[in-house]
């Protein structure tokens, strides 16, 4: 087993060419690692992505919010234009410990496609897309496309996530993430919803809701989405709390007449907290006119 | 085999290891440096912290090959008997330590915080260790610790 550390993009993605399956990325190492040690993976090369400088931008233009393939979680945390958003800052406190997020990254989350994932379950909801770079070319992937299965992404082996984008959400549209564990801090979800609403006049108007650890993948509810649109918040609720969301499939497990329960509570719960979101930030957006 | 050169509490070192080597193990067996602790291995219990570029890491889920060209600070590079630091001394004044076995992790993880943070709140300090395990349970006193540090590094600062 080789470890290399490439130095440029290029350098990353010509390995990665060479050694395909048999390659293994390390970004952060908090999933990765833990792989290698109990042997789940067993590569030929070790290429660590965590310093390369073409992956460490964050920033928004146009109002399209980007992420580094390497950004950490508490490079995140700590950007003003993120702050915004608060549903993703929400995620972030909830996720791993303090520890975690300095060196975990939002691409080892999405590229691990695990179902209880905190920011890749958050960044669903956001309406992310990846950009996947392989040598000689690269191509774009929506959430939650590019979740294939239980820890099964359609990322191929030659392929680094350099790019996440999500559009920067507008004045009147709300974001909310809810985790239900049973530890408040570093704990796996056992529920996890993500919501992004827009509201206009009293009601909702569309938006986007993603469920994880209620399904094999991270996937979109538009089922709630479906019963979201048009109605006022006490409206939303009613029909939230009517009947499960279709796509909360769940597996056999000790946990599963819990998560029956729990599901659309959790729904609710981040649909009230993005409709809050929305209309606070309409309320100050209103006074600043007003002044 | 590589060879890994990096700083180790303030020292130049270099050792050879596997690709797959930790750096938890390469600390504690080729640099007999056993402060630091091996607990859980999977990430979760936070006794193997060190500091790397001054940023709390899991050594037990970080290679040393990671640690190339960086520097690595464990419990040793902070202080030893007669020069403790603020952080180490509130530890024992405040009896946050029992079994002892948590408390490098903790120190070091109170150490990096309070360097960011130095004027924090008590639920803040609750959340900067809430990834370290106690299994002693005495998680008050070693709030107390990182309090009681933070006060008197606000003393001194003075
Ligand atoms: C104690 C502990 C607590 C945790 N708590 C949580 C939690 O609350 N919520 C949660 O969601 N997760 C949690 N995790 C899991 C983990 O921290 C996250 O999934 C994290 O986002 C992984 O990022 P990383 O940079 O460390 O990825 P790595 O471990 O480096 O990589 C993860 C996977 O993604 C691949 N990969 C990484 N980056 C790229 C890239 N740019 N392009 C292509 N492939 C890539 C790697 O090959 C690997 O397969 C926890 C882990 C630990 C150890």
């Amino acid at each position: 087993m080789e470890f290399y550390k490439p130095s440029t993009l290029q350098e990353a993605l010509k390995l990665l060419n060479k050694y395909g399956e048999n390659a293994l990325v390390v970004n952060g190492g908090t999933d990765a690692v833990l792989d290698l040690t109990e042997g789940r993976v067993r590569p030929e090369a070790i290429v660590y992505i965590a310093d390369l400088p073409e992956l460490q931008s964050i920033g928004c233009e146009d109002r399209r919010v980007f992420l580094g393939g390497a950004v950490t979680y508490s490079r995140m945390e700590a950007d003003p234009v993120l702050s915004g958003v608060r549903g993703l800052m929400e995620c972030l406190r909830r996720l791993g410990s303090p520890t975690i997020r300095e060196s975990g990254t939002a691409a080892g989350n999405i590229a691990k496609g695990a179902t209880a994932a905190d920011c890749s379950t958050m960044l669903t909801a956001l309406r992310a897309e990846i950009v996947l770079a392989r040598e000689g070319g690269q191509r774009r992937m929506a959430l939650p496309d590019v979740f294939a299965g239980p820890f099964r992404t359609a990322i191929e082996p030659q392929e680094l996530i350099t790019r996440i984008e999500f559009p920067l959400p507008e004045e009147n549209e709300g974001t909310g993430f809810v985790k239900y564990s049973r530890r408040r801090m570093q704990d796996i979800g056992k529920i996890l919803v993500g919501a992004r609403i827009c509201v206009q006049g009293g009601v909702c108007t569309g938006g986007t809701v993603s469920l994880g650890a209620v399904n094999r993948t991270v996937v979109r509810s538009l089922d709630i989405e479906g019963r979201i649109a048009g109605k006022t918040l006490e409206e939303i609720r009613e029909a939230v709390r009517a009947a499960r969301p279709a796509e909360a499939v769940l597996r056999d497990s000790y946990f599963r007449h819990y998560k029956e329960l729990a599901v659309s509570g959790a729904v609710c719960e981040a649909l009230e907290a993005a409709w809050k979101d929305a209309v606070q930030k309409g309320a100050v957006q209103g006074k600043e006119a007003v002044l | 085999m590589s060879i890994v050169r990096f700083t180790l509490n303030g020292a130049p070192v270099s050792c050879e290891v596997p690709a797959d080597a930790l750096l938890v193990d390469t600390i504690r067996s080729a640099f007999g440096l056993t402060g630091t602790k091996k607990g859980c291995g999977t990430g979760d219990c936070g006794a193997c912290t060190v500091l790397i570029d001054g940023v709390p890491v899991r050594s037990c889920i970080y290679l040393t090959c990671m640690a190339d060209g960086r520097d690595v600070v464990t419990i040793e590079g902070l202080g030893g008997p007669g020069r403790l630091t603020a952080v180490q001394q509130a530890f024992m004044d405040a009896g946050a330590v029992q079994c002892g076995y948590c408390i490098p992790g903790m120190i070091m993880v109170a150490t990096a915080f309070l360097n960011r943070n130095p004027h924090p709140t008590r639920e803040q300090a609750r959340e900067s260790v809430s990834g370290n395990l106690c299994r002693c349970t005495g998680y008050q006193k070693i709030v107390d610790a990182v309090m009681l540090a933070a006060a008197r590094l606000g003393e001194e600062g003075r």
